[in-house]
């Protein structure tokens, strides 16, 4: 059983003294992050079905229709999609995940 | 120590996946089934969004150092009913705010927030649903959803000794790929 008596005390802090403008910053936050992750998913989907193409090699087919040629991510999320040609890169280190 | 099974498309070497979604019940963690049917089930439905990729289903024990690591929902009636408790007082807090029921991912988000360490020291979630119908071969009266499927969220991958590859769901069109 979890030590409530120490989780309680750390939640009840918590969430009883924050402020409106906390609340409401906080919101914002969330409301951003979640954009940016349905954008990773639906980004890391597309370099999931670019990887199944390549290897039925259909790939140059779906990349010259997409016009997505470098797809890039960080750890944070930060996105980076170029039209460079130069550089074919489906850096994979998104969130794209199946639960349990 | 809790044996549970993951279920995940092939992507090299990667055996396991940190979920970082916002569909997840219990925020970003390592999703476990604790019961093989259920891995197995999850592992071959169309919920799986990668349906082209092989699947691999791999055995893992959990191994925690005190009861206090984990809040276990599904079998202590202590944790669960704090849980609730807990889970309804952020939720009533929230809609007195913005008159709106906050989402599951901003209950987790403020649960697991880096600014509000509300989960400080615990290692895993053990939660559950029920079969969402009859038509499983595991559900052994038809019409009733007496099996618990329980769902473990981990938050300390350190906790983890992997154990066997038991299962795999090849898909036949990539196998050699």
């Amino acid at each position: 059983m979890a030590n409530w008596d120490k989780l309680d005390k750390e939640f009840y802090e918590v969430v009883d003294n924050l402020t409106d403008e906390q609340w409401v910053s906080w919101r914002k936050l969330q409301h951003h992050n979640q954009k940016i992750r349905r954008f990773q998913k639906e980004m890391a989907m597309k370099i999931h079905l670019l990887k199944l193409s390549f290897r039925e090699n259909k790939g140059h087919s779906i990349l010259r229709e997409s016009n997505i040629k470098q797809i890039e991510f960080d750890k944070m999320g930060s996105i980076n999609i170029t039209n460079d040609s130069k550089k074919v890169v489906p850096k994979d280190n998104s969130s794209y995940c199946l639960a349990a | 120590m809790i044996t549970v099974y993951h279920a995940n498309e092939h992507r090299g070497s990667e055996i396991i996946v940190y979920a970082t979604g916002f569909e997840q019940w219990l925020g970003d963690a390592y999703y476990f089934w604790q019961d093989f049917e259920f891995v197995e089930e999850w592992a071959k439905s169309p919920r799986n969004k990668y349906p082209l990729s092989d699947i691999y289903t791999v055995e893992f024990d959990l191994n925690f150092d005190s009861d206090e690591d984990v809040i276990d929902t599904v079998f202590n009636e202590n944790d669960y009913y704090k849980f609730v408790e807990r889970t309804e007082y952020f939720a009533n807090k929230y809609f007195d705010k913005f008159k709106e029921k906050p989402s599951l991912q901003e209950f987790n988000n403020f649960i697991n927030d880096n600014n509000f360490p509300l989960w400080k020291g615990i290692k895993a979630i053990r939660f559950q649903d029920l079969p969402s119908n009859d038509k499983k071969d595991f559900l052994k009266v038809k019409g009733f959803f007496y099996k618990k499927r329980i769902q473990i969220a981990l938050y300390d991958e350190t906790k983890l000794i992997k154990k066997t590859i038991t299962h795999t769901v090849e898909n036949k069109k990539f196998k050699n790929g």
